[in-house]
């Protein structure tokens, strides 16, 4: 009789508690998910318990705070995050605006833990959060500054540009002449490092200064009777006239004999002897007379040359009017010529005038030479950085900033 | 579980939120200066997310340790920890910023990364490996009761041979607690005669010693080694070789014995499949119970900072 | 002298009887000495009672009083003692247009939605609407009456159908002795009682049995009066054959009681063509043209056959030739039935499906080997719904890629149910599972009935030690085992094995349902009437 297979012969065979004897399959798995529960927490309980919080470090800081790595109640207080406290024990902060809405806490717009990072390079989400739509205290609008800066391609043209404000310097100064010039001295034509020098940090160029700058072509040289001598810049009228009489007093009572080679005592033309000119005035004639003239040749020539004089009611020049150069276009950014300068390459005309566009065709002082922000937008935003801290700052700059805080 | 047309709510939601995440971390990631954070506002979002998917995809447990509650039915808990957990892995990686971070969050990422990649290949098992079985298979038995079905099957074969050959002396092998109570029941399901045959049928002795040799050891074995019944090809010309060798009245005996092998190595068989097809639980249970557990730490250490 | 049944039994010389707990939803319970002296079981094995003392009960109703509603499932058959009730339908006769069954919500919708139609009386269908009783009701006025002596509801009390009509009392005062079907199995032994069902099929339902026959139409009474003693009564138990194909033909049936089975045998197993329910007439095709029997016709359940003889069949179709002619008429259509039927049930799958026997089952857990990990959560949520034991077996044969777990089927004939001595095992009232009651003895009968092995013993002491059937550790005498079965979790909802596996591989289906578009051999409509439905 041939093997029968029923249902009743199957299931028979089972043993019907079967299932209610774990099967050390099922048994070692539960051991094995019970462990998996249990020790990470046990691992990491040790940690905690051992005071060694790096593990939960979500990475490495940057270089600057690299000694706080392992040290995490430097910054961080249980339970309600970075406090602004801990920064400022090393960094003073300093406001951004008398008038800003609320105070940002240092942690949200410099975040750490994000390995070799520039921590001062925040978003421009952090500036835009009140630059967007800017308001002041009091929730009004602001009136002073550009209501809705979202980004660099929304930025505002430059004041100056925007308000066509003239350079209220009061020197004479025609771009156009200087770099046509040819100096022999220099065996070329000007150009614009002659005069305009950066200063040592390379980013701004020092204003001009008269002795640096101007004096080797513009020196208030005498002509006539004072032929010779040179008058100092920057005093003022009665100086100047002391100084004219300086040298007016020298020509006169120097033992000028020495013309002819002579030490005998020099006679005036008429053949009196210096001491009976000094006693009879006309020494003292001559000098007035030789100062006057100076005087008016100094004004009229050489500082009527470059500034505006200041006169009395009857026309003395008593003054010049102040330069009022300005040292800085823009307050609220900051600017680096060296990083606009490649690096070893020397500064020709054509690197700035690649900026300072209409230099070259520019006559008059109250020409303001600077670029406008579609010279920026050349580059920034297409190929070079567009973000708001490349050229702003949001802490009051320190005294002396430094190199190495930089927003590189 | 196989993937079906049922689980479509689950897909379907499953996409709105990656597409809803994607969109979000996109466009929070959108400034290549700031570093992500993860606890920045979004980045918390996206670890609160992935935590709620972890922790539905745990709840399975609870349901099949409460089964008497009766939640639903388990198919659609199961459908939900497959579904969720897949989701987990973007929403961790949005949320870690694809950075690894450091050493806590490294780890996280790796058992994240080991549970995620056995579950799917468990998954995947269980599209082929089920079918597998059951072309491969056919006299499968309970897993937990292989041993105790391949003890029966033994005492089937001795009582097959014993009906024919007389009495058989073969000292029973260590395995098996149902020896005794086995006989009676194994030969109940024979179907055959219970008691041995008072005395050798005529030309039953080659099967006799065939069985003693060849058959019994292999049956007897714990684990059946290589042998002529490895592969049902040469079983079939093993048996035509005993065949040729009892008087054709035995030969129904004969089939039968063959057929109680090849059961024997098909059960044998399927312990090896079976446990292919739950052996990747020892590595995804153990690691995601990890990996919640790890996470839960990481999301309170975390917060506290 | 024959004790009466109203008064009550003389109280035993023994010390005071145990009190009887009452098996049966209402009435007074008859202790053992009253069963035995009742005379509906003069005969009776007193052992048979002694197990039954709990499933006999004698009830007392006033005029008005419902006995059993139409509709409703009962366990129990009822001999009227005393007085009268009477018999009738609570349902308009009437027609609905019905669509087939289970095939979308959308049409049960509409076929409820849609208008009931009185039938006129001379439509189509039976004359007589055959109810559980000793007489069938008249469509035209379904009321009937019956009188003390008289048996009825037995046919829902062998199958768990449910009941045909309501019975209600008709007089003052009404005794009706109410019996589990363990009780009415036994007195259908009795030759007494086979001699009184006779008598009253004669006196009572034959005339209209008749009459529902359509090609039976306009036999004259006097011919049914000659006819009447002639008949016999013959009774067959569930499965057994009353004629087998290529038998020769020897006379005409009509159904007195329970379903026919007509099948024909095709390559290694039978298919159906259709069931009998009592009222029809079945045999008259050999009959007629002389030839072998075409088909095995067998009983379904308890069945109860009259036989009419070859020659009175014979005297019927001289007297009255229209007969020959409907009869002919009908051949030609049956045989065109089967043949399509034949051709329909072609698939290879339909031998394997009625080897397993899986036609008779009405509900599988089948596993779907695709999707089944093996994991056995199937089982332990069973077991977590049934105090640590379970119902369950995840091991059988295979029927195409779907596991056959078995666990039970609550099949359309359950052969554990006729078998327990006490009659323990009910179909649940509303659903259809079978339920092991508590009174429960531990004998294994069932057990040992089911084909399939679904019913398993279980130590009460010590439920954790479940014991197979065939387990001879198990000492029967000293372990207090009890069967359990299968309960499709109907006081949970959904069963436990299907909502605890995590694959959506475990379903509980209607194997005519679920296998549908395989085995189409049986029209909705036959298969509906056999689930009583």
């Amino acid at each position: 009789m041939a093997r029968q297979r029923t249902t009743k012969s199957i299931a028979s065979r089972i043993e019907l508690d079967y299932y209610r004897r774990t099967h050390p399959l099922r048994a070692w798995r539960a051991r094995c998910a019970a462990a998996g529960f249990v020790v990470p927490l046990l691992v990491l309980a040790s940690f905690v318990a051992g005071g060694d919080e790096e593990p939960a470090s979500p990475g490495p800081l940057t270089a600057a705070h690299a000694l706080a790595t392992g040290r995490c109640e430097e910054c961080h207080a249980r339970w309600s995050g970075v406090e602004d406290a801990n920064c400022a024990a090393c960094h003073p902060r300093g406001r951004h605006h008398e008038s800003q809405v609320f105070d940002p806490a240092c942690a949200s717009c410099h975040s750490e833990h994000g390995g070799a990072q520039t921590l001062a390079r925040p978003a421009d989400v952090h500036c835009t959060q009140c630059h967007a739509d800017l308001t002041v205290r009091g929730r009004r609008q602001s009136l002073d500054f550009a209501r809705h800066v979202d980004s660099f391609a929304r930025h505002p043209e430059f004041a100056f540009r925007r308000e066509r404000r003239a350079d209220p310097g009061t020197v004479k100064l025609d771009h156009r002449k200087h770099l046509e010039l040819s100096m022999p001295t220099l065996g070329r034509t000007m150009a614009c490092a002659d005069c305009h020098r950066p200063d040592e940090t390379g980013r701004r160029m020092r204003p001009i200064e008269y002795e640096r700058d101007c004096r080797s072509c513009h020196e208030l040289s005498l002509e006539g009777e004072l032929a010779g001598r040179r008058a100092t810049h920057g005093s003022t009228m009665s100086r100047l006239r002391d100084e004219l009489r300086g040298f007016a007093t020298e020509r006169v009572l120097d033992p000028l004999a020495a013309r002819d080679g002579s030490a005998a005592p020099p006679l005036l033309p008429d053949g009196r002897t210096r001491e009976q000119a000094i006693a009879d005035g006309s020494v003292t004639r001559w000098i007035e007379r030789a100062v006057a003239d100076a005087f008016d040749f100094v004004t009229r020539v050489r500082c009527a040359e470059c500034h505006e004089l200041a006169r009395d009611a009857d026309g003395t020049p008593s003054g010049v009017a102040a330069p009022a150069i300005p040292a800085r276009w823009m307050a609220h950014a900051e600017f680096d010529h060296e990083a606009h300068a490649p690096a070893g390459a020397p500064v020709s005309d054509g690197a700035c005038a690649g900026c300072h566009a209409g230099v070259q065709a520019s006559t008059r002082s109250a020409d303001v030479l600077l670029p406008g922000i579609e010279s920026c937008s050349e580059c920034h935003g297409v190929t070079a950085r567009a973000d708001c801290v490349l050229c702003h700052g949001y802490h009051p700059p320190r005294a002396a900033a430094s190199r190495a805080t930089r927003a590189r | 579980m196989r993937i079906g047309r049922d689980h479509l709510p689950w897909i379907a939601g499953g996409a709105f939120v990656f597409g809803l995440s994607t969109g979000g971390y996109v466009v929070a990631s959108g400034d290549p200066i700031e570093p992500w954070s993860g606890g920045s506002p979004m980045g918390l979002a996206f670890g609160i997310a992935a935590m709620a998917c972890m922790l539905l995809a745990a709840a399975l447990t609870l349901r099949k340790r409460l089964r008497n509650w009766r939640l639903g039915g388990t198919s659609h808990w199961l459908a939900g920890h497959v579904w969720a957990s897949v989701l987990a892995l973007p929403l961790v990686l949005y949320h870690a910023g694809f950075r690894g971070g450091g050493a806590l969050t490294t780890t996280l990422m790796v058992l994240l990364a080991v549970s995620w990649g056995s579950g799917v290949l468990g998954l995947a098992l269980q599209h082929i490996l089920p079918r597998l079985m059951t072309e491969q298979v056919p006299r499968e038995t309970i897993f937990e009761q292989i041993d105790h079905v391949a003890g029966l099957l033994r005492e089937e074969a001795r009582a097959l041979v014993e009906a024919v050959a007389g009495p058989i002396e073969a000292a029973p092998a260590a395995a098996g607690g149902a020896a005794a109570g086995g006989a009676a029941a194994g030969a109940a399901a024979a179907g055959a005669a219970a008691a041995p045959a008072k005395e050798a049928r005529p030309g039953s002795a080659p099967l006799k010693e065939f069985f003693l040799q060849q058959a019994w050891p292999w049956l007897a074995a714990k684990r059946p080694a290589r042998a002529a019944f490895d592969q049902p090809s040469t079983a079939d010309v093993q048996r035509a070789h005993v065949k040729r060798l009892v008087p054709a009245e035995l030969h129904e005996t004969v089939d039968d014995l063959f057929e109680v092998c090849e059961e024997r190595r098909q059960i044998e068989r399927q312990r090896r499949l079976h446990l292919w097809l739950h052996g990747w639980l020892f590595v995804h249970v153990p690691v995601s119970w990890a990996l919640l557990s790890a996470a839960l730490f990481h999301a309170v250490w975390a917060l506290s900072f | 002298m024959t004790p009466d049944p109203a008064a009550p039994a003389p109280p035993p010389a023994s010390p005071a009887p145990e009190p009887v707990a009452l098996r049966l939803e209402q009435g007074d319970a008859l202790a053992l000495e009253e069963l035995v002296a009742l005379p509906l079981f003069e005969g009776l094995p007193k052992g048979r009672l002694k197990l039954n003392v709990g499933g006999v009960a004698r009830r007392r109703l006033r005029k008005g009083e419902v006995i059993c509603r139409q509709g409703d499932y009962g366990a129990s058959a009822f001999f009227l003692e005393r007085g009268a009730v009477e018999v009738f339908l609570e349902s308009q006769v009437g027609r609905v247009e019905k669509s087939g069954g289970g095939r979308g919500l959308f049409r049960r919708l509409t076929s409820v939605l849609l208008p009931t139609r009185p039938a006129a009386p001379d439509e189509v269908g039976p004359r007589f609407i055959p109810v559980d009783a000793p007489v069938d009701l008249d469509r035209m006025h379904p009321v009937a009456r019956i009188e003390a002596g008289e048996l009825f509801g037995e046919m829902a009390c062998l199958t768990n159908q449910p009941r045909a009509a309501t019975v209600r009392a008709a007089s003052d005062e009404v005794v009706v002795i109410e019996m589990l079907r363990s009780v009415l199995l036994e007195l259908r032994n009795s030759p007494r009682h086979k001699e009184r069902v006779l008598a009253t099929y004669r006196a009572r339902a034959l005339d209209q049995h008749l009459q529902n026959v359509p090609f039976l139409a306009g036999l004259s009474r006097e011919f049914v009066d000659r006819l009447r003693p002639r008949v016999k009564l013959l009774q067959f138990e569930p499965k057994q054959v009353i004629f087998k194909e290529g038998d020769p033909a020897d006379g005409l049936f009509l159904v007195g009681m329970g379903f026919v089975k007509v099948a024909k045998s095709w390559a290694g197993g039978e298919f159906v063509l259709s069931y009998l329910p009592r009222g029809s007439c079945f045999g008259e095709m050999a009959l007629l043209s002389d030839t072998p029997r075409s088909a095995t016709c067998s009983a379904l359940d308890h069945v109860d056959v009259v036989k009419i003889e070859t020659e009175d069949f014979r005297a019927m179709l001289a007297e009255f030739p229209a007969i020959r002619e409907r009869i002919e008429a009908l051949a030609r259509q049956r045989t065109e039935q089967n043949a399509a039927i034949e051709r329909r049930a072609a698939s290879a799958d339909l031998e394997e499906f009625l080897a397993q026997g899986l036609l008779q089952a009405q509900n599988l857990l089948l596993l779907d080997l695709d999707k089944c990990t093996r994991c056995d959560e199937c089982v332990r949520g069973c077991a977590s719904a049934h105090g640590g034991v379970t119902r369950l077996i995840r091991d059988g044969l295979r029927f195409d890629h779907h596991l056959v777990a078995t666990s039970c089927r609550s099949c359309r004939d359950p052969v554990c149910m006729p078998v327990c001595p006490v009659a323990a095992i009910l179909r649940n009232p509303s659903s259809l599972e079978v339920v092991i009651k508590d009174w429960c003895i531990g004998c294994r009968k069932c057990a040992e009935a089911c084909p399939y092995g679904n019913i398993n013993m279980v130590d009460l002491a010590d439920p954790g030690q479940a014991r197979q059937e065939a387990d001879p550790r198990a000492a029967p005498a000293k372990a207090k085992l009890r069967a359990t079965t299968c309960d499709l979790c109907m006081s949970h909802g959904q069963p436990a094995c299907v909502s605890s596996c995590p694959h959506d591989a475990a379903h509980r289906v209607d194997p005519l349902v679920f296998f549908r578009d395989r085995i189409e051999l049986l029209d909705p409509e036959a298969s509906s009437r056999v689930r009583g439905g």
